[in-house]
Order: C-alpha cells, then sequence, then structure tokens
C-alpha cells in the first residue's frame, strides 16, 4: 500500500501546484527531449550492432603516395590482385568501384542507379547473406563473365513490389541486359558514401549522383589490360585472419608494398595504410556526434539544477509539512521514500513529454542531417531508446527525492511547529539555490562558447574564397552510356559521338532565355574528379616525385561560367579542338610549386601520352571541400580529354535565379537523347552548401541547446532572485522605512544577481577553456580558445543575465515599507 | 499509579556567543500514568522547550529523561522515533493538518507510519470520524472545514494511534472560545480514559481541565 499511496500522494501534490508542476516538468521535458533524441541518433549511428559480422575485423586497404602525403588512394587492379595473392594476414581481399548506372525501361523514364561493381569476394567478407537468389561467382567476375546482376531490397520493392520471381529477370543496365541473380539487403551497401567521400580521389566519379545508397551491384570483370598499375580505381576491403592484429596486417602489408615499389616504376613512392572500417565510416561523424551528446547532457544538468532550484523553492513550504509528518512518527526512510516518489513521479512525467519532444525533435534532427551521416534510417525512438529515457529519468527523480530528503534532515522540528507557516533554514537553502544557480549558468556558457566557437568556424568557412562563383549558376548530370557513346581508346580522343552530344547540347543550351555562359565538364566545381600522375617535360627525373595532380576536363566556357578568373595567358576557345595541339592550364597553386621561376605559358606537361601546352594559369578552385587548401589542378579542354566514363557535367550561368532553367535544360538534354537520365539538377550554391552540412548542423543543433541552455539559467536566476526578494522582503522594508532610497534596494539585489553571474560566469569560462579544446578537429579558421568569442560570450550572458535580475531588482524596489513592516 | 514521565535535572542551553543561554533549567518532573497536567508561564519561560523534550522531539539536552521507564537520554536517534511512534500523540496550536490530504488521510497517516494493516487502519479511521462526528468530513480537505472542525481533526489524529501520553501545545490558541471549549472537553475524556495529557496554555480556564499546573519561569519549574 505504502509506495502505491506515496504515489497517489505525489500525483496530488503536483496537481494542486501546477504551476510548479508544468514548469517542472516543462523543464525536465526539455532536457530529456533534447537526450533522447540525441541518444537516438548516437544510437541508431554508432552504438547499434553494425550490419557486418565482427566488423572490428574489416579493414580498407589504401594505397599511400609519399610525394603527395595522401594516406587514403584506391590502389590499381594489379596491385589489388598482388595484394590477394601474397596476404596471409587478410583472410579475403574484395575490391570496388562505386559509380551510377542508367536503367532503360521499356514504358518509363531511365533511371540513374547509384551501383557497385565488385569482385565476388565483397559481400562474403561482410558475412551478409543475399535476401534472395546469390552472390557473384568468382567466374562472373572474371572478364567476359555473364552479365548478371544482383540488386539492393530498396530497388527490388521499388519496382518488382517484392516479387519472388524477379530472379532471372532482365535489367537494361547502360545499354545492357543483366541477369538478376540475388537481391541484397539494403545495407550491404553501408559505409559505403564514407569510403568513398574519405578517398583523396575517388576514380570513377563516385560523387555524381550525389548521395543515393547503392541500388546496384555488379560484378567488377575487370580487365588488366584497361586497368593498368598506373590507374587506382580500385578501393579495397579486406578482413582479417583469425587471430591477426591490424598492427600484424599493417606490416605485412606494407612489406607487400615495398616490394611492389621495388618491381615497379608506376608504385615509385607508394605504400599501404590498413584502416580499420569502422574508423573509416565513423571518424567524421563521431567527434560531432560525441559533442552533441556533451551538449544536451549539459542542457539535462541545466534543466535539472533549474527543477532542483524549485524543488527548493518549494521547500521553503514544506518545513511544516516535514516536522508534521515527523512528529506524526515518519522516520527519515519514510520521508525518503515520499520525496523519491514525488521526484520520480515528477521526472516520470517530464519524460513523458520529452519522449513526445524528442520524437517531434528527432524528426527534425533526421531533416536536418547532412546526407554524410551513415545509417540515419538506423535512428528511431524505440523501446531501446525509450528504455535509457526511463533509466534516466527515474535516476533524474531520484536525485529529485534527495534533494527535499536532504533539506529535510535539516528541518528545524521545534520552530517549525511553533511556527504557522514553518518556513525554516532560509539563508541555508538560499545559498544551495544560488550554487545551482551557478552552476547553470557556468553549463550554458560553456555550451555557448562552444556554439559561438561552430558559428566563427561556420561564418570563417563562408567567408572562404573557392575560386568560383556558385550564384547563378545551374548544375545538371548525366552519363553518356558506352553503347551509344563508345569510348574507342584506338582514336582517343576523338570519340566522335561524346563530342556530336556535347556540341548539339552546348549550342541548345546556349539558347535557353536567360543563359549567360554554358559549359561542359567531367566533373563539378567542389567535385574532386580524376587524378593522374604527371611529367614537366625537359625535368621527367624531378617529376618522379610529384603527387599525382587533379584534372578537370572542361569546355571553353567553363571559366565564365563558373567565374573562375585566367590569371595568365588565355582560356580554352575554339583553337583547342580534338585534333588540334594538346594544351592545358594549371592553377595557381601548379604554377607556384611547378614553375616558380619561370614563366609557365609555354612550358609543356605530359600525361596520357601526350605533351600538353600551357596556354594559361587560373585562379585557384577548391577541390575538396571548402576548408582544405586548393592542390595543384590542371585543366584540359574536353574536346582532347573526352571522359571515357561518359560522365559529365551541364554547368549554366543564368542571369535570373538558376532554378528557373532547370526544366529547359533537362528538355534540352533529353531532345538530343531521350534515354538519358538527368541527376543532380540543382543550383551549384546548393551543392556547395551541402558540402558545409555537417558544420551547418553541428553549429545550428549546438545552438539550440545553447539557447535553451541560456534560457533555463536566466528562468533559474529570476527565481533565485525573486526567492532572494520574497526572504528579504521584511529587511528591504526596514531599510526603507529607515531611508533607503530606491535606487540602493535596487543596486543591492542587482547586485546579488550580479554576483551569481559573474561567479557562473568565471566557472564556465574556465570549463570552456578545458573543454572547447575537444572541438578543435570541427573548428575552421578560429582557435578553440578564441579570446573574441570568449569575450564575446561573457558580455552577452552578462547582460542577458542582468537582464534577467532587473525584474526582481525593480520589484525590490517598489516594496511598500508599511505592508513589509506587516508582514515582519 | 505508576509514573509514566519521570524527569531528573534535565537541562537545556544553546550557544549565545562565547557563553551559552540556558532554556531549562534543572527540570525535574514526574507525572504519573493517567495525570493531566498544564504547563503555564509567560512567552519565553521554556514551556514549548519542555513540551518538545517530553515529546522526544528535540534531543539536545542533558539529564535523564525516563519514558515508561525507557532511559530517553540513553537511547539511540532510531529507539527515540519508535518510542515516539508507540507512545505520544502531538495537538498542535495551528493545527498542522496537511493541506493536500484529505480528513480521511489525515487521520490515516500516523497507522501508515506504524505499519498499521489496511483493515485494522480503515476500522480505526472509521471509529475516529464517528467518535469526532466528522463523517460527513473525511473527503473534505482542511481548507474546507473551519478552525474548530481542523483542530478536531488534529486531536483525532493524535489520539487514533491510542497513545499513551498527548502533548497539546496550545491547542486551543487560534480557537475563539466555544470551539475550545470543546477540544477542552475532548481531552478531559481522553484524559478520563487513561490517556495521560500534559498541555501547554496561558489560559486558566483551560488550565482548569487539568489535574495540576506547574509554572515555568526562565527556565526554571515551579509548583
Amino acid at each position: 500500500m505504502a509506495i502505491a499511496s506515496e504515489f497517489r500522494f505525489a500525483a496530488r501534490t503536483l496537481q494542486r501546484n501546477p504551476g510548479y508542476a508544468l514548469a517542472a516538468v516543462l523543464t525536465l521535458a526539455l532536457g530529456i527531449g533534447a537526450n533522447t533524441a540525441v541518444f537516438s541518433v548516437v544510437d541508431g549511428v554508432l552504438l547499434r550492432p553494425m550490419p557486418f559480422d565482427d566488423m572490428d575485423r574489416l579493414m580498407m586497404v589504401w594505397e599511400t603516395d609519399r610525394s603527395s602525403g595522401t594516406t587514403r588512394e584506391p590502389a590499381s587492379l594489379p596491385d589489388y590482385l598482388d595484394f590477394r595473392a601474397r596476404s596471409a594476414t587478410f583472410s579475403m581481399l574484395a575490391g570496388f568501384t562505386a559509380g551510377n548506372v542508367n536503367l532503360s525501361r521499356a514504358d518509363a523514364e531511365p533511371l540513374r542507379l547509384p551501383v557497385v561493381s565488385s569482385t565476388h569476394e565483397l559481400l562474403p567478407l561482410t558475412g551478409l547473406e543475399p535476401l534472395l537468389g546469390r552472390t557473384f561467382t568468382a567466374a562472373e567476375s572474371r572478364p567476359g563473365g555473364d552479365r548478371v546482376v544482383m540488386i539492393a531490397e530498396g530497388l527490388w520493392e521499388r519496382l518488382y513490389a517484392r516479387d519472388p520471381d524477379v530472379l532471372g529477370r532482365s535489367l537494361r543496365l547502360d545499354e545492357d541486359e543483366h541477369t538478376v541473380i540475388g537481391v541484397i539487403p539494403d545495407h550491404a551497401g553501408f559505409g559505403m558514401r564514407q569510403i568513398l567521400g574519405s578517398a583523396a580521389y575517388a576514380q570513377g566519379s563516385t560523387q555524381h549522383g550525389g548521395h543515393a545508397d547503392v541500388e546496384v551491384w555488379l560484378p567488377l570483370q575487370a580487365d588488366i589490360e584497361q586497368w593498368p598499375r598506373s590507374r587506382h580505381p580500385l578501393f579495397v576491403l579486406g578482413r582479417l585472419a583469425a587471430g591477426v592484429s591490424p598492427a600484424a596486417a599493417q606490416q605485412e602489408m606494407t612489406a607487400i608494398a615495398a616490394h611492389l615499389e621495388a618491381s615497379w616504376s608506376e608504385n615509385t613512392g607508394r605504400g599501404v595504410y590498413v584502416e580499420s572500417l569502422r574508423d573509416v565510416v565513423f571518424d567524421d561523424v563521431r567527434p560531432a556526434l560525441f559533442l552533441l551528446l556533451a551538449a544536451v547532457a549539459l542542457v539535462l544538468l541545466v534543466a535539472c539544477a533549474n527543477v532542483a532550484n524549485l524543488l527548493l523553492a518549494r521547500g521553503t513550504n514544506r518545513g511544516r509539512e516535514i516536522a508534521v509528518r515527523a512528529s506524526l512518527g515518519a522516520d527519515g526512510r519514510r520521508l525518503a521514500r515520499q520525496f523519491l516518489a514525488e521526484g520520480v513521479l515528477l521526472a516520470l512525467l517530464g519524460g513523458a513529454a520529452g519522449v513526445a519532444l524528442a520524437v517531434i525533435g528527432t524528426d527534425i534532427l533526421l531533416a536536418l542531417a547532412p546526407g554524410g551521416i551513415p545509417r540515419l534510417d538506423a535512428v528511431r525512438v524505440d523501446g531501446r531508446v525509450l528504455a535509457v529515457t526511463l533509466a534516466a529519468s527515474v535516476l533524474v527523480g531520484i536525485v529529485f527525492g534527495l534533494v527535499p530528503t536532504l533539506q529535510a534532515r535539516r528541518v528545524d522540528v521545534q520552530t517549525a511547529l511553533r511556527s504557522e507557516s514553518g518556513l525554516a533554514g532560509g539563508a541555508r537553502r538560499g545559498l544551495l539555490q544560488s550554487g545551482l544557480v551557478v552552476s547553470e549558468l557556468a553549463f550554458a556558457v560553456m555550451l555557448v562558447v562552444g556554439a559561438g566557437l561552430l558559428l566563427k568556424s561556420f561564418w570563417q568557412i563562408q567567408q572562404v574564397e573557392p575560386g568560383f562563383r556558385a550564384d547563378g549558376v545551374l548544375k545538371a548530370e548525366f552519363h553518356l552510356p558506352a553503347s551509344r557513346y563508345p569510348a574507342d581508346f584506338s582514336v582517343w580522343p576523338d570519340f566522335a559521338e561524346i563530342h556530336r552530344f556535347n556540341a548539339a547540347l552546348l549550342e541548345r543550351t546556349r539558347g535557353l532565355p536567360g543563359v549567360e555562359a554554358v559549359a561542359l565538364a567531367a566533373s563539378h566545381p567542389l567535385d574532386r574528379g580524376f587524378t593522374n600522375s604527371f611529367e614537366i617535360v625537359g625535368r621527367e627525373a624531378q617529376s618522379a616525385n610529384l603527387p599525382e595532380i587533379p584534372i578537370r576536363f572542361v569546355t571553353p566556357g567553363y571559366f565564365d561560367t563558373v567565374g573562375l578568373a585566367v590569371r595568365q595567358g588565355r582560356a580554352f576557345d575554339a583553337r583547342d579542338g580534338t585534333l588540334a595541339p594538346a594544351v592545358a592550364l594549371i592553377n595557381e597553386a601548379a604554377a607556384r610549386r611547378l614553375f616558380a621561376n619561370v614563366n609557365p605559358i609555354g612550358q609543356r606537361i605530359a600525361f596520357w601520352g601526350a605533351e600538353r601546352r600551357i596556354a594559361g594559369v587560373v585562379a585557384n578552385e577548391k577541390f575538396h571541400g571548402l576548408t582544405a587548401e586548393s592542390p595543384m589542378a590542371v585543366y584540359t579542354p574536353l574536346a582532347q580529354t573526352p571522359p571515357a566514363s561518359g560522365a559529365e557535367v551541364l554547368l549554366v550561368r543564368s542571369a535570373s535565379e538558376p532554378e528557373t532553367l532547370a526544366t529547359g535544360v533537362r528538355a534540352a538534354i533529353r531532345d538530343i537523347d531521350p534515354e538519358l537520365a538527368v541527376f543532380g539538377i540543382e543550383p551549384l550554391r546548393d551543392t556547395v552548401g551541402r558540402s558545409v552540412a555537417q558544420e551547418r548542423f553541428t553549429m545550428l543543433l549546438l545552438g539550440v541547446f545553447a539557447a535553451v541552455a541560456v534560457a533555463l539559467s536566466v528562468i533559474g536566476i529570476h527565481g533565485v532572485l525573486s526567492y532572494l526578494v520574497a526572504r528579504r522582503t521584511p529587511e528591504i522594508g526596514i531599510r526603507m522605512a529607515l531611508g533607503a532610497r530606491r535606487g540602493v534596494v535596487l543596486g543591492m539585489i542587482a547586485g546579488e544577481g550580479a554576483r551569481l553571474a559573474v561567479a557562473g560566469l568565471a566557472l564556465g569560462l574556465a570549463g570552456a577553456f578545458a573543454a572547447t579544446r575537444l572541438l578543435s578537429s570541427l573548428l575552421y579558421g578560429v582557435t578553440s580558445t578564441d579570446p573574441a568569442t570568449f569575450a564575446a560570450v561573457a558580455a552577452g550572458v552578462f547582460a542577458v543575465a542582468m537582464l534577467a535580475c532587473y525584474f526582481p531588482a525593480r520589484r525590490a524596489a517598489k516594496v511598500d515599507p508599511m505592508t513589509a513592516l506587516r508582514q515582519e | 499509579m505508576a509514573a509514566l514521565i519521570d524527569m531528573q535535572n534535565v537541562e537545556k542551553s544553546v550557544p549565545q556567543g562565547e557563553n551559552r543561554l540556558f532554556l531549562l533549567r534543572q527540570i525535574s518532573l514526574t507525572v504519573p500514568d493517567g495525570d493531566f497536567v498544564t504547563l503555564m508561564g509567560p512567552s519565553g519561560a521554556g514551556k514549548s522547550t519542555l513540551l518538545s523534550i517530553l515529546g522526544l522531539l528535540d534531543a539536545d539536552w542533558n539529564g535523564e529523561y525516563y519514558l515508561a521507564g525507557n532511559a530517553v537520554h540513553a537511547l539511540p536517534q532510531r529507539k527515540r522515533q519508535s518510542l515516539t511512534r508507540d507512545r505520544i500523540g502531538f495537538i498542535f496550536q495551528h493545527y498542522h493538518l496537511l493541506d493536500d490530504m484529505t480528513v480521511y488521510e489525515n487521520l490515516e497517516l500516523p497507522l501508515t507510519y506504524r505499519d498499521t494493516k489496511t483493515g485494522d487502519r480503515q476500522s480505526r479511521v472509521a471509529d475516529i470520524l464517528d467518535r469526532f462526528n466528522i463523517v460527513g468530513k473525511k473527503d473534505l480537505y482542511p481548507r474546507q472545514l473551519s478552525g474548530g472542525q481542523q483542530q478536531l481533526v488534529a486531536v483525532g489524529r493524535a489520539v487514533i494511534t491510542q497513545p499513551s501520553l498527548i502533548l497539546a501545545d496550545e491547542p486551543t490558541g487560534a480557537l475563539h472560545s466555544s470551539q475550545g471549549k470543546i477540544i477542552m472537553a475532548l481531552l478531559k475524556d481522553l484524559n478520563a480514559e487513561g490517556t495521560t495529557v500534559i498541555q501547554v496554555t496561558h489560559n486558566e480556564d483551560n488550565a482548569a481541565y487539568g489535574n495540576r499546573t506547574l509554572q515555568l519561569f526562565d527556565g526554571w519549574l515551579s509548583d
């Protein structure tokens, strides 16, 4: 009975104090809701069981390049085959590439689908079983093998409504018929985006098509003749053999790489870096998620401190109740049980409201989350998350139960029973309340400093000069299938069908109303695109130590369209046709590094079997996101270097909003080739915006949490001062009766508030100084101890805190001495 | 008659600067079982302090105090609480009913603290409601009652555990005279049934309900 009656009484107590109950429940709901929402994301992304068996034994085997200093490069096919043949530390090694493929449909528009082409080891290596059918055989993975395809569960649903008879059906992919042999879970593509995104470059235009999950799986069927040792398109994933440590694997692979380097000139400077797949997938996102988790934990602490303050204030009126209960025979255990019931009930109500907030908050988080966060589809507020919330709520409730329990120990029963109100122990309680407010402010200041640093960092990113002007530019991507646009290397670079298509598209697009400039390229700004090794003609020996260089294949209009300035020489023009002398432009970074003491114009660089005369120098364009230094880069005329993969981007500069051109651009492409799937149509500024989506996401969330913490702290400081004023009203009355002016009283109360604010600020700034170092990896252009941010936060929070002090101080100044003295 | 209370040389003091301020001096008091004692004296004489010590609410004093043969001065805190629960009922000037509980629940509360079984609890609360003629008020909250009715409930709450000692601190102090008479008559009845009563009062009329009156002046007790 006892427990039930404690809860019944607790419920009634809350019911009879609706203002207090509402304030406490809402405050807790904010804290618990924010924690539940962020925890659901952290749980879904990081904590739930990984989709692959024994994930910690899966390793990416990257190639490294000593000359460029890059550590995450794909491998060449021959290197992969050597790794596979020689390694004893890996039980399996799989190679794969990623890109997009056109799915032609008889009665509908073609679809552009993300594809992974892999050796037959890939799926067995992950431990995943097909939902239907089988995976590739070794024979199917060899050049000339059967044209077979596995499709992901989502595509199976989308195209075939989960028809089990899908096996054996034919899919027309890039103009070739492929037989469906299996359906595999969607999460087979787990980590693929992060693998591609973390690579120093991703040959095969993996960035094209953006962010969809892998839907089509093809056998790699790579021919060593076409995939020589100088090309590095292949990602290698391995499973460590039983009992082998990553360090042992690294040691073995380093030895194999050294042997290959000694054997093949193409491997000069190349090594191997064995890295846990888990790190590749989660390294980028882990710090931000843990930061957010820490932030919401601070919000919860602030909320708890606030509710504890409410409890303390309420406890002021409970001295009598405690004393009466004690006189009626309640011992400490009984009192503790009752207060625990109240605390737990309060926290459970807060938790329930928090879960409601969390469900909404999680949806908002998922909507705002950048595409690069893995496993967002696993994020949900489910029983597991609710169990954690329940545990957190009960824990919080127990803490809240302890507050009045500790208070009860200090109640002077005799004094409380003698007085009508039972008020007792005010000064000590005031001290505790002040301590809680100081803590709240300190936590809030830490959050605001963190948010301020991220805000400043984001602002710095916005100020980065990307080298191009994204405003006013529309981007549209497509892929020319080899079946109709053959890349016959015997006539390289005269791929007539591709050139014909390009010329027609440029002409048609130029004719669209509002178009100011138009260009075609193999990759768009901020796309890492292709890299290749190269030589400076006349300095061949020195060239061996040069890193691979990003190469942009562009039509002459590229520079005008994206606003990339020509610094020296000339841009491409009509002279630079397919059969004209090969030319190239380099950027300023390349000019500085390669031709520091000579005029680069007229110099020649060589790659893909041709010497190319440098016709001009252009400004530095960002390749690896806004925050990374612009690398050396080369531009070649698309006419002289058509993309063998068929992947192209149309870039159109418009006088009006670029979105208005989308329909016209889509129609222009379709008019020339109705079977082409056009994708990634968006203003270039959206592409740029997406490149900083994670920074924006972290900044926004931390900003919201900091704002909530500040709001709660302000409520806290207001509450404490209000309590102070109420407690000291008789004293204030006496002071005023003795002649104190209102200004003096105002100053007295505001001074109390200022003392709390200064103490909270000092602690918070010290805490932030220590804690923001953890933010370093998320900051750009600002240090984690940026004095300006610290000073601005200090000034801002102090001002807000003083504003919160003003109202109780004004109330104190308006105390009527006679009324106050009667109260005494 | 056996002594329910036997107090020898009890002193109570509190620090005042470097010295101590004595609130009670060398209190020696014997109260037989079934007695009705009135404590009187001016404000600050130590009446309520003595009542708190008698009720085991105050443990910070010197001397010897035996309650029903138990050496209170030698008992640990837990045992004192247990003795309070077993032996003592309190009545306060300001009633001190719990605002968020109904009359029924206020009456029931001391029994729950004594782990009384549900059935027993219900019957004892029903008895008190009947006896004090407040059955119709059982679902009301204290603020819905007059001062006299509240004190009636407070007396009911004090006696529901059938204590051998009732300590009443100005039980009629907040009531008008007619209500005060009802309460005092009730206390007299309880005493007649064998319950020992010690009351603190300033009111001579109320003192007359007792068997004897003790005077306190500046912490000193005199007959």
